[in-house]
């Protein structure tokens, strides 16, 4: 394997190290723990430090090939992060209602790659209403969900 | 078997109408993220208490069966199983849409779902009694080896590595143990944060590990969601009856395979489906092509997990213990109605449940054309909806449905970060199957550890009460074969390649 195609897997060795620092805390967590509750997380806790340490040892010993990434938008993946992250945090202050709209349209304007144009705006605008207006009606009369209301709605 | 006359009442046109009912309203319900089949039934099982017990087992029945298979459409329409019995088919379901044939991929789960179901409910009508003492052979350590079982299957089967996948499935039992112990009650690992005392929410999970990262992904390139390489003008139904009969082996021991796990209290649709997809991959020609579109991957897991409806009803009837969850809102639904479930069931009040066990297979085979019709709709739909409308949509879906769990904003809360954490592992290659199974499955694995460790140890024998049981022994020997499998397969394709 050429030295361009064989690359160590820096995530997967990433991802495994941060699972043994999980590990490691529930580990220490879990003395204060009565001897009952704290058998099978430490079992658990334990099998997934060895594990995570042997597929470090196996990215090492045999470097994969690395695939390509995709391009792709990195703020885009982040400013969805935050609208759903406001969004679970606001909807029951604010109102669910009210926090769904504004989270559904920003998520809109997230997705959207195309030339905004009047007609685009309102066609979406309607089409949202409709799809966020009939989900939230399903929800809140039919399936008598309690949605909360909020400061706002 | 049981005579026509039961056949004929429940032939009556208002279980019919119950029947269409429930399969369309449990079909809808399955599909959207978030509400499972045991919430389809508990949301509409009011609705059943004014009606004669035979028809509300069949209301009941129907709901159940239709949420099954709804739970398809998300796994294959948008890579978010819409139950946690549906996580399978998104390995095959998935890939199929994104090569353009979502819709052959819903006929195929509609066909295979009927098929399960059918055999489900064979089942029930001519051996229960006998097959429900079969559960009764099964103490916490077979519980524990089963679950352990579930988790080494969905590792072995994970695309990248088996490491990789049972590293995932440890973080998913650890995120499980967190909250009050069921056994012993400790309080762990909540910190300051209150709203852990309840542990993780499964479904609340469900929907962050899986759809999260699928959103994340969607908004962050330009490329159409699904791609479509034809005109969507039927059903596909003459491809899908093609490639179901040239199946036909892995229909049936799918089926039977889901028959049997839904016999096993509390192991349901996800272990039954996982094991038919494993065994379905194990014995076929190109077990290669399993993860990138395989027909007989959707086959497999569909027809299984329909199956443990009729394989469920099995123990919840005659023994009175729930064999799926569902089964434990419908137990409730019948103790309202007065019926008593156990073995005299089958004579006392034969009427009532031979009624019912006619109605399911009238209920399933009515899923057919109503399947077809609705998973067709739900294709064009999810198909022409541009990206900019569907994200928001499934987005609110995702809020919403969670919120609905336990009508708790902090759900939404544990949803929304577990979704970044499973977005953040799949980037790091740990994908969130393993994961979901860990933290469904922890409570079987920790119940069945700590008892047996319990029994083992008031015996004087802790280690050797999980290894010497009869029962114990055959599931550890299915574990190893699941674990070492990919190793034997990744060498005879080594060989292969080297000899040609």
């Amino acid at each position: 394997m050429s030295e361009s195609a064989a690359r160590r897997d820096l995530p997967g060795i990433a991802g495994a190290a941060f699972f043994i620092v999980m590990g490691g805390l529930a580990l220490w967590f879990s003395r204060e723990f009565t001897p009952l509750g704290s058998v099978f997380p430490r079992t658990i806790a334990v099998t997934m430090i060895l594990l995570s340490v042997a597929y470090i040892a196996v990215a090492f010993l045999r470097p994969a090939a690395a695939a390509p990434a995709p391009a792709a938008s990195t703020w885009r993946r982040v400013a969805l992060m935050v609208v759903l992250v406001a969004w679970a945090l606001l909807l029951e202050r604010v109102g669910f209602l009210v926090t769904s709209i504004a989270c559904y349209a920003a998520i809109l304007v997230i997705s959207n790659y195309d030339r905004w144009t009047p007609r685009m705006a309102v066609m979406y605008a309607l089409s949202g209403a409709a799809v966020l207006g009939g989900l939230y009606a399903i929800f809140k009369f039919v399936l008598q969900v309690p949605l909360p209301a909020g400061m706002l709605l | 078997m049981p005579g026509i006359e039961f056949l004929l009442g429940a032939l009556t046109p208002f279980n019919i109408l119950l029947a269409v009912g429930g399969v369309i309203a449990g079909t809808i319900i399955g599909a959207l993220p978030g509400l499972t089949a045991t919430m389809a039934i508990a949301v509409l099982v009011p609705f059943t208490f004014g009606i004669p017990p035979s028809s509300a087992l069949i209301a009941l029945g129907a709901i159940y069966t239709g949420a099954i298979y709804g739970g398809a459409y998300s796994a294959v329409l948008l890579n978010t199983p819409g139950t946690p019995s549906a996580i399978a088919t998104t390995f095959d379901g998935y890939p199929m849409a994104k090569k353009g044939d979502g819709d052959l991929a819903i006929t195929l789960a509609c066909l295979a779902s009927v098929i399960g179901g059918l055999v489900g409910a064979a089942f029930l009508l001519l051996l229960a009694p006998p097959m429900a003492q079969v559960a009764l052979k099964f103490g916490p350590v077979e519980y524990f080896w089963l679950a352990v079982f579930g988790l080494t299957l969905i590792a072995s089967l994970s695309e990248s590595s088996v490491l990789r996948g049972l590293v995932g499935a440890c973080v998913g039992l650890l995120l499980g143990t967190v909250g009050v112990a069921e056994v012993g009650g400790d309080i762990r690992y909540v910190g300051n944060f209150q709203a852990l005392l309840g542990g993780f929410d499964v479904v609340s999970a469900l929907i962050g590990l899986y759809c999260v990262p699928v959103l994340i992904d969607l908004v962050a390139t330009p490329d159409p969601h699904l791609k479509l390489t034809h005109q969507v003008a039927g059903f596909r139904l003459g491809e899908a009856l093609r490639i179901a009969w040239a199946s036909k082996v892995n229909l049936a021991r799918s089926s039977l395979i889901g028959t049997v796990v839904g016999i096993l209290p509390g192991a349901g649709g996800s272990i039954a489906s996982l094991v038919a997809y494993s065994e379905a991959k194990r014995v076929a020609k190109h077990p290669e092509r399993f993860g990138k579109g395989e027909p007989d991957g959707v086959l497999a897991t569909e027809s299984s997990n329909n199956a443990t409806v009729g394989g469920g009803f099995i123990p919840t009837l005659v023994l009175g213990i729930p064999g799926t969850p569902p089964d434990a809102v419908i137990l409730g639904a019948l103790m309202v109605q007065g019926i008593r479930t156990g073995p005299q069931l089958f004579g006392e009040q034969s009427e009532i449940v031979y009624t019912f066990i006619y109605g399911l297979f009238i209920a399933t085979i009515l899923m057919l054309p109503i399947g077809l019709v609705i998973g067709r709709y739900a294709f064009k739909s999810i198909v022409s909806i541009p990206k900019a409308l569907l994200v928001p949509s499934v987005a609110f879906l995702t809020i919403v449905g969670s919120f609905a769990v336990q009508n708790n904003a902090h759900d939404v809360q544990q949803m929304v970060a577990l979704g970044i954490f499973g977005w953040l592992a799949s980037r790091a290659g740990f994908t969130a199957s393993p994961i979901v199974l860990g933290l469904i499955l922890g409570t079987i694995a920790e119940s069945g550890f700590v008892r047996g460790y319990l029994i083992g140890n008031a015996r004087g024998e802790p280690v050797s009460e999980f290894f010497t049981r009869p029962i114990s022994i055959g599931i550890i020997v299915f574990i190893l074969i699941g674990l070492m499998y990919p190793v034997i397969t990744a060498r005879r394709r080594a060989k292969g390649s080297t000899n040609e």
